[in-house]
């Protein structure tokens, strides 16, 4: 498998299938991060499609000592909060959230699992939603703080309180919710 | 006692992700040592952590081609150039002759399959290009 950054090269150079090979290799996560921080499979479609977009015609400015991933997911949360300001209708989306999301990978996953996660994403989705893209780019990217706060531009100590803030609200809620 | 914590939850959280400075470290391992409150609330934050790093990652819906635009007028022209260039060839030649020209006529200038293959490339550059307009 190429390295990331030898496939970036070669999309500066021009070579079109180079980037198509990073889209293939990201297209999963990039979605899936989008799906996490929009609560709707339609959204988070149109939210990846913008984010190759603009990885694409900015990868003249992707510092290349900085992973490929991290500049993709940080740029892809951009993206996301972007979206969700010209959305006016978050509530609908909030309670929406569970109903729209596709299909879990595999089929044999076990239904009271998947109750938790649908759970989990409805509740990821009453948290104000820089909050929500903080916590996702940490606890399900595992991208550091420094990093989370360069694509949120906010300071750490704010990311650090958004995560402790979130992971308080997500805590108490699934205790009200499970029991 | 739960709301004599509340202060020191910030804290808490620190020490989890092991953000906390050394100094204030041992004073908090302390009330941890004779508070379960704060014991309890680290082992549920720590499960609401493997629950967010647990969730799938979902198969993305088919991009129709990786939206690949140029904005550059450059492609525009290459891309003319790709698909009228021999196609002006062609009728040249046709017009020159009244007849169809024969395969080796074309030869010098351009083979068959090369132009079949600009044509190609130029009709998918074309494609990604009005994709990632859209
Ligand atoms: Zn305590």
């Amino acid at each position: 498998m190429q390295d990331d950054a030898i496939l970036v090269e070669h999309s500066l150079r021009g070579d079109t299938r180079a980037f198509d090979t990073l889209v293939e290799r990201y297209r999963d996560r990039v979605f899936s991060l989008a799906f996490r921080i929009l609560g709707e499979a339609s959204a988070a479609e149109d939210a990846m499609q913008e984010s190759f977009l603009r990885a694409y015609t900015r990868l003249p400015l992707y510092d290349p000592k900085q992973p490929f991933s991290t500049w993709l997911l940080c740029l892809t949360a951009r993206v996301c909060l972007n979206a969700r300001r010209h959305q006016a209708t978050e509530q609908r989306h909030l309670e929406q959230a569970a109903k729209a999301m596709p299909p879990a990978p595999s089929i044999e996953e076990r239904l009271y699992e998947r109750e938790q996660r649908r759970t989990l994403q409805r509740l990821l989705m009453r948290l104000p939603a820089p909050q929500r893209a903080a916590m996702l780019l940490y606890y399900y990217e595992e991208l550091p703080v420094a990093e989370v706060a360069r694509a949120l531009e906010v300071p750490e100590g704010t990311v650090k309180t958004w995560l402790y803030r979130g992971r308080e609200s997500l805590r108490r809620w699934l205790e009200e919710e499970l029991g | 006692m739960r709301d004599a914590c509340k202060p020191l939850e910030p804290l808490l959280h620190d020490y989890l992700e092991g953000w906390l400075a050394e100094s204030q470290r041992a004073s908090l391992l302390r009330h941890l040592q004779r508070c379960a409150a704060c014991r309890e609330k680290l082992r549920a934050w720590e499960q609401v952590g493997l629950a967010l790093r647990a969730l799938p990652r979902l198969p993305a819906p088919a991009l129709v081609r990786a939206p690949i635009a140029d904005p550059e007028p450059r492609v525009a022209l290459r891309l003319a150039l790709a698909l009228c260039l021999p196609a002006a060839m062609l009728v040249a030649a046709y017009i020159s002759h009244f007849q169809p020209p024969a395969l080796e006529q074309i030869a010098p200038y351009a083979p068959l399959h090369t132009l079949a293959e600009r044509a190609q490339e130029g009709l998918s550059l074309l494609w990604s290009w009005v994709r990632g307009m859209l």
